[in-house]
């Protein structure tokens, strides 16, 4: 296998109602990231790896084939990937096989969601998720289920619901230094518990918004990138874990299949000890508590986040800086890009183009998504 | 299908997101009914809000889907719904790992054989974990009182990994819980299932009205 680098990164503003089409989100991420490689002709791409949620979002079926134009695939190769919310870093695990096994040189990664063409809401097409037999009949909206499955982790780890309103405090605060957040803002723990109960203990504020959204990431093999870059981030580890789609029948307390990625992702990078090695986090945070149950996950040890949130260690400036970017929560959840903007963060943090969101001296970082029926870990792991 | 020409800067959309989808969904409104006077009200109204804006078009197509399916249940999930036809739960019993399977399953995704033998359970259950719906699937709609809703484990399925309370595997359904307030809900409450009269059960997944403390 060879060495793989990411080597230039773009994205949209996430919104909702962006005045774009999908094609022109698409291409206009694509042209960003060309543009962060100094410009680079898209006659030097490969190939296409694309991916975005329920084809739904777009009413358009085979929704892959709307980025042919708009990634520059014509007369190449293109492949969709799709594991529901996990699909963004699913796309960076899928390239790194392009590049890694040899087939492609570079590789375009792009992903991106239009949510705000169903009407009234995107919520309703969730629907389609349920089991048409056993659930939908009991007329269920998929906060339920979040809503289910944080009150087993609060209750696993007597966890207040103050301290996981920390969470959204935190993310939307950092999204303020995001230039292209959706919803970043100074906000109280009494802002989240005082917001309106959608679910409970999910209130509003503990949810990211739904928005429109593209982001691309050039990929390369070693060879490759030292011909086009001074400035490579490397994709030294990646892996993808499922549990089983039967999501009543299984203990929500722990996401076990994000522990079992994130153990393949590490060995593969060579990272023996997480909380020690890691500089930067980027867990998958649609919600408050999905932040810390991911961390959880990702360090390997059962409540483990929650202290590090009290201790204050999830800062920035923290020990363990957790969704610099801001996140879901701040910078905005367009399902598959907002995974891929997690990618896009460590590129941006580990090559110290961060900006005001930098972590300082940050050498290596940690993506996560999340997915399907809570039962998708995705992961990569990036080396300056 | 009938279309709109919408007008609004492309430049200037930061900081509408309220005004414009209060736009957006007059004009899906108006066109889908035809009412092209109240629209260009809703135009000049928003123009009003928002002066400053330079205007390019989008046009706004509102159109619907409708698909149906009759879908196979397989053998095991009809059995379980003929079952809660005559208020009785139904699962599979794996004699290879000793699985019990509720709602049944015709295969062992773990010793990947077939699952044949049909148990029957007596219906009690723990709640392995609930929340307080204030919404249902439209999350724009409030439901007109919170119902409870939960994830419950039946009595003798579970099995925990070793030396662990982490549950691998248990038989359990997500329904509604009854004849209780949200407050007085703890997991672990040990909890029976609720039924229709027997005439108005349809062998479907309410015919279970909702779980009730077992007090």
């Amino acid at each position: 296998m060879r060495r793989v680098a990411i080597i230039g990164a773009g994205m949209t503003d996430f919104r909702s109602m962006l005045p774009m089409t999908s094609p022109e989100m698409i291409r206009l991420a694509v042209k960003r990231c060309l543009d962060d490689c100094g410009g680079l002709s898209i006659r030097y791409v490969d190939g296409v790896l694309a991916t975005s949620a329920p084809d739904a979002f777009d009413g358009y079926h085979d929704k892959g084939a709307i980025a042919v134009e708009a990634a520059g695939a014509i007369g190449k190769p293109i492949t969709r990937v799709f594991v529901g919310g996990g699909s963004g870093v699913a796309a960076g695990v899928a390239g790194w096989y392009h590049v890694a096994s040899g087939a492609f040189d570079t590789l375009l990664v792009v992903a991106w969601e239009k949510m705000s063409h169903p009407y009234p809401h995107a919520q309703k097409l969730f629907q389609t998720i349920f089991d048409p037999v056993l659930e939908k009949p009991l007329g269920p909206n998929l906060i339920w289920i979040f809503a289910l499955e944080m009150m087993r982790y609060m209750e696993a780890h007597r966890l207040k619901k103050e301290l996981i309103a920390e969470v959204a405090v935190k993310n939307k605060r950092n999204a303020l230094d995001h230039p292209y957040s959706q919803l970043g803002g100074r906000i109280t723990v009494d802002d989240v518990l005082n917001s309106e109960i959608m679910v409970w203990p999910v209130n509003r504020l503990d949810i990211s918004p739904t928005s429109d959204g593209a982001v691309a990431l050039l990929l390369a093999s070693e060879e490759a990138a030292k011909r086009l870059t001074d400035n490579p981030v490397w994709l030294d580890g990646v892996a993808t874990c499922l549990d089983s789609q039967f999501w009543t029948c299984r203990d929500l307390t722990y996401p076990y299949y994000v522990y079992l990625a994130a153990q393949r992702a590490f060995r593969m990078a060579g990272v023996t000890a997480p909380l020690k090695q890691i500089d930067v986090w980027e867990p998958y945070d649609p919600f408050t508590y999905k932040e810390l149950h991911h961390l959880d996950g990702l360090v390997g040890k059962p409540g483990i986040a929650p202290k590090l949130l009290a201790e204050g260690q999830l800062e920035r400036d923290g020990d363990c800086p957790t969704s610099p970017s801001g996140g879901l929560l701040g910078v905005g959840n367009p399902i598959a890009a907002a995974g891929l903007m997690k990618v896009a963060e460590l590129y941006w943090q580990l090559s110290g183009r961060a900006g005001k969101r930098q972590v300082p001296d940050a050498e290596i970082g940690v993506a996560q998504a999340w997915g399907d029926l809570m039962q998708v870990g995705t992961v990569v792991v990036c080396r300056r | 299908m009938t279309a709109k020409v919408l007008r609004y800067g492309s430049e200037q959309l930061e900081g509408l997101p309220e005004a414009f989808s209060e736009l957006l969904k007059r004009a899906t409104d108006e066109v889908s009914s035809g009412r092209e006077s109240s629209w260009a009200k809703a135009v000049s109204e928003f123009n009003e809000r928002v002066p400053d804006m330079s205007f390019t078009s989008l046009l706004v197509l509102p159109w619907l889907f409708d698909f149906r399916y009759r879908r196979s249940t397989g053998e095991a999930i009809a059995r379980f719904l003929e079952g809660l036809k005559d208020a009785r739960i139904i699962g599979t019993n794996c004699e290879s790992c000793g699985r019990v399977f509720i709602p049944p399953r015709s295969f062992c995704e773990i010793c990947f054989k077939r699952v044949r033998t049909f148990i029957e359970h007596n219906g009690f259950g723990e709640v392995a974990t609930y929340s307080v719906a204030h919404i249902g699937t439209n999350p724009k709609e409030k439901l007109p009182r919170p119902e409870v809703v939960a994830v419950i484990w039946f009595e003798g399925t579970k099995v925990t990994r070793p030396n662990s309370n982490y549950v691998f595997h248990a038989g359990g359904l997500m329904h509604r819980l009854g004849e209780v307030e949200p407050s007085e809900v703890s997991i672990g409450m040990r909890v029976r299932p609720v039924w229709r009269s027997r005439e108005q059960r349809r062998g479907d997944i309410t015919d279970i009205l909702y779980f009730a403390p077992v007090r």
